[in-house]
């Protein structure tokens, strides 16, 4: 059969020829080149300088110190569990995953199985293990590994505890292509985006199919869009809805595709999405979408969970697990079958994953600001290395010293003590506290106000109040660093005296009892806060010795030129307190605070460590006097109420402080491992009615009971012996005389006068001798 | 006067005697518990006998560790352990022994010394970790003491 000869295509209307004829056209569609070629080239500079810039702002992490659990070490049940529930593990009958612990009764305590996640930390990688302990008497004991690596030392993932935000509040966590599991990308394909390798950026046959699925439907049921589409939406245009917009996202998929590997889109997607709200702050990525929902990292998600994400990803808010589990149950069910179809899952597995309960912490692991007085000491050392334009987008990784523990035994004890306290001053009382570790100079816990999550003014740094009583030890200390003229006991007048300077003012110090004590020890004046002891010892000693004192201590602040400063006319925060006791409790090492341990990339490269630096400025035989004095206060002085409420092997030293009409009410004591300081008052400056020992006293003893700790020891001194003095005269007698009390003292005691059992003088020979 | 590299293998040899020394300890450290039972003050502020007290295990071992990671230039490593050890027993005397040893090895003489003063502080004359801090100390050519 001849071949149909092509039919002549039709010669172009007059009209056509005249316009295909016309400069005007030419003109017009030059322009229309030249618009459309600067257009390309402006959404393409926009396509190609936020993906090869800095994607994303991210915030710095902040996190508190890592639980250890070794045998041996100090642990009560109910503080564990708190830590457990902040990291969002599970109790279980039995610890079958990770995140998941059980707690059986045994002896007289408990055997505690704890399944550990796998985490990193800083130069260090921590695989997940099954462990099994014993804790008899808050003590971790029968350490033993039930699957994993056996080690003597195991570290849980430290709680973060905040994130240091740029203006704009999301959180997520960067991963990189390969750390994606594959099943999560088959699962997102399946759903998302079938034909994703095959596309180059917009696919009209997906398009069509969804135009066709949503005509049938009669509503919108399906979008044409790929995933490089709506990462071009999320990542570069607004919400708007409008045909432009819409056409701009096309040019920019077309762009992104030709630039970039299918690999780089589909990280980028992966850690840009939009999976939910915790408060003010957006959950981006499937990383943080992971902590958020199930507590842990993708890499230990099950196909039913990674299913649950992708689940998300077509409205957070309307399949939310938390408040939707229904809506999102049958969504994450469409997604595993939709894996099915396509053939990324078999069936049994499938059906397997289907029948599995949605299964989400309770509460999103993501803590925006926690603690807030810590978290703005943590700022504060921070902004000395780094830039603040750096902490907010960087996303550095911040190891604090914040022990979790401790601070909520901080704020129960504030929560427990306050109200009563403050039912006395109108709810106008208010506090400041500081836990820091003895010897290590790591602080634990902060309180800046009686409510622990107030964001504003922070005692525990800002409040510079007057310390009163509180600066004595630093007398009694200049005082004892000169062995040859001061001990415990020696002799300090305390009658009222009366000083006028040159100006006319004067200064007549009483004692808060308001009577006089003749002569008192110099142990006597500390244990019981004597201020005209106190004064008069100052005044000999002079107040540059005091100040010179103070400084070495590790006060860094103008000090009061006058006397009055003896008896703590000098305003310092909790915070610097904390530091002028920690000398005193570190044997005369200045060991400077910090909260700080390490700071790392957002890829964990170590940026800064903050080592442990210490000085020797004080003589360890005076700080071993003045800590014996100050346990002594604690036992039998002005701090001895602690004993109502703490055990007796619990052997603390510490001093209290109040300042004129109760304004102020101090407390500063330590143990073995723990340094407490608090201080309540009004930030009007009225009068609390509270002295240290009824105010700070009660918060600083609530807390301590509620930790388990070791006890302080003093360790015997080399030129330190213990000597036994009569507690009336002070001077030195023997074991056996009634009322003598051992000392220590720094020195020979050759020229110290010596008494007789019977008081008299031991040189003294008595009547009838000297008569013969 | 800088340890030379000879001298610092002996300092580490007397600290790991001084681990091992512990053995003949009478005392150990007690952790009181919440909710103890013996409320009331203690009778009396005494002193407490500083013989050396049995480490814990985990403590020997970061020590030993660390001692380890020192000889091998991994300081950054050393320093961590040396850290989880002081979290752990904050008044031991071995602890900043083995620091001043890596103060040293560091170059950093003035923090080895503060380290050894450390020691001396914490422990008394007669244990081990006191004489060998006293013995790094005079290797260094240091002779005052607080």
């Amino acid at each position: 059969m001849p071949k149909r000869k092509k039919a002549a295509s039709p010669a172009p209307s007059p009209d056509k020829r005249r316009l295909l004829r016309s400069p005007a056209f030419y003109k017009v569609l030059t322009v229309f080149v030249l618009v459309f070629f600067v257009w390309v080239v402006y959404l393409d500079a926009q396509v190609r300088y936020k993906f090869e810039g800095k994607r994303w702002a991210l915030p710095a992490q902040v996190y508190a110190r890592a639980l250890e659990i070794f045998d041996g070490r100090a642990l009560n049940l109910d503080n564990l569990e708190q830590e457990l529930a902040l990291l969002q593990y599970q109790k279980q009958n039995n610890a079958e995953r990770p995140g998941s612990y059980a707690v059986r009764p045994k002896g007289s305590g408990y055997q505690l199985d704890l399944f550990i996640r796998a985490h990193r930390l800083p130069n260090e990688v921590q695989p997940e293990v099954l462990i099994r302990f014993d804790l008899q008497g808050d003590v971790v004991g029968g350490l033993q590994t039930l699957k994993g690596q056996e080690k003597a030392l195991y570290t849980l993932e430290p709680f973060k505890m905040a994130g240091i935000y740029p203006g704009q509040k999301e959180e997520r966590e960067l991963l990189s292509y390969e750390q994606l599991p594959q099943p999560l990308i088959e699962a997102l394909l399946a759903t998302e985006d079938r034909n994703f390798f095959e596309h180059g950026g917009i696919s009209p046959l997906s398009i069509a199919r969804a135009a066709w699925a949503n005509f049938q439907a009669g509503r919108v049921v399906q979008g044409g869009s790929t995933l490089t589409q709506q990462l071009v939406k999320n990542f570069y245009l607004s919400r708007e809805r409008s045909l432009w917009r819409k056409v701009n996202e096309a040019m920019m998929s077309l762009l992104l595709e030709w630039h970039y590997s299918k690999r780089d889109i589909l990280e980028t997607y992966a850690n840009d999405i939009y999976l939910g709200q915790s408060g003010a702050t957006a959950i981006h990525g499937f990383g943080m979408g992971s902590y958020f929902y199930f507590g842990k990292a993708l890499e230990h998600l099950e196909f039913h969970e990674l299913s649950l994400l992708v689940a998300l990803i077509k409205g957070p808010s309307y399949y939310d697990p938390r408040r939707h589990p229904e809506r999102a149950l049958e969504r994450r069910n469409l997604v595993i079958s939709q894996a099915q179809d396509q053939g990324f899952i078999k069936p049994y597995p499938a059906r397997m994953a289907r029948a599995e309960a949605i299964n989400i912490v309770t509460r999103p692991r993501i803590q925006t600001n926690r603690y807030p007085a810590f978290l703005d000491l943590v700022k504060r050392q921070l902004r000395r290395d780094y830039l603040e334009q750096d902490l907010r987008s960087e996303g550095l990784k911040i190891y604090t010293t914040l022990d979790p523990q401790l601070q909520t035994n901080l704020e129960s004890a504030a929560a427990r003590v306050m109200p009563r306290l403050d039912a006395r001053n109108d709810q106008s009382l208010q506090m400041g506290a500081v836990i820091t570790g003895v010897g290590t100079g790591e602080v634990l816990a902060i309180l800046g106000d009686k409510k622990p999550r107030y964001q504003g003014f922070n005692r525990a740094l800002d409040a510079r109040r007057q310390i009163g009583s509180l600066i004595k030890p630093a007398v009694y200390l200049s005082a004892l660093m000169d062995p040859e003229k001061y001990h415990l006991a020696s002799l300090l007048n305390d009658q009222a005296f009366k000083i006028r300077f040159n100006n006319g003012d004067e200064w007549q110090p009483g004692n808060f009892d308001g009577k006089e004590h003749e002569q008192v020890s110099l142990l006597q004046g500390l244990m019981h806060s004597y201020n005209v002891a106190t004064a008069r010892l100052g005044l000999e000693l002079g107040v540059e010795t005091v100040h010179e004192t103070l400084e070495r201590l590790g006060v860094d602040v103008p000090l009061n030129p006058y006397p009055s400063i003896f008896l703590g006319a000098q305003s310092l925060s909790p915070f610097e307190v904390s530091q002028f006791y920690q000398t005193i409790a570190s044997n005369g090492f200045n060991v400077p605070l910090r909260a700080i341990r390490e700071v790392t990339t957002s890829q964990g490269e170590m940026l800064t460590r903050y080592g442990f630096e210490i000085e020797q400025v004080l003589p360890s035989q005076a700080v071993y006097l003045l800590q014996f004095a100050l346990q002594e206060t604690m036992r039998a002085g002005t701090g001895r109420s602690a004993y109502g409420r703490l055990p007796g092997a619990l052997r603390v030293a510490g001093k209290t402080g109040t300042t004129n009409d109760n304004r102020d009410s101090w407390f500063a004591g330590f143990s073995g491992d723990y340094l407490g300081v608090v201080w309540l008052g009004k930030d009007d400056n009225e009068s609390t009615r509270l002295t240290g020992s009824s105010g700070a006293l009660k918060v600083w003893t609530e807390f301590m009971a509620r930790i388990p700790q070791y006890p302080l020891v003093l360790q015997p001194r080399k030129d330190v012996n213990l000597h036994w003095f009569d507690q009336d005269s002070w001077s030195l007698t023997e074991a056996r005389c009634e009322g003598a009390i051992q000392l220590p003292v720094w020195g020979e005691v050759d020229d110290l006068p010596r008494q007789n059992c019977d008081g008299r003088a031991a040189d003294d020979k008595g009547w009838f001798k000297t008569w013969f | 006067m800088v340890l030379t590299f000879k001298n610092q293998k002996i300092t580490a040899f007397v600290i790991l005697l001084s681990l091992l020394g512990a053995c003949s300890s009478v005392k150990q450290r007690q952790v009181v518990a919440v909710n103890s039972v013996d409320s009331g003050a203690p009778a009396t502020t005494t002193s407490d006998a500083p013989l050396s007290v049995p480490l814990p295990p985990v403590v020997t071992s970061l020590l030993q560790q660390a001692e380890r990671d020192i000889d091998a230039g991994l300081y950054q490593q050393a320093e961590k352990r040396l850290q989880q050890a002081q979290r752990i027993v904050p008044a031991e005397p071995r602890v900043y022994l083995v620091w001043g040893h890596w103060a040293q090895a560091r170059q950093r003489p003035y923090q080895a010394e503060q380290m050894y003063r450390r020691v001396l502080s914490l422990s008394s004359r007669g244990t081990s970790a006191h004489a060998a801090a006293r013995r790094a100390l005079e290797a260094m050519d240091i002779h005052r003491e607080y």
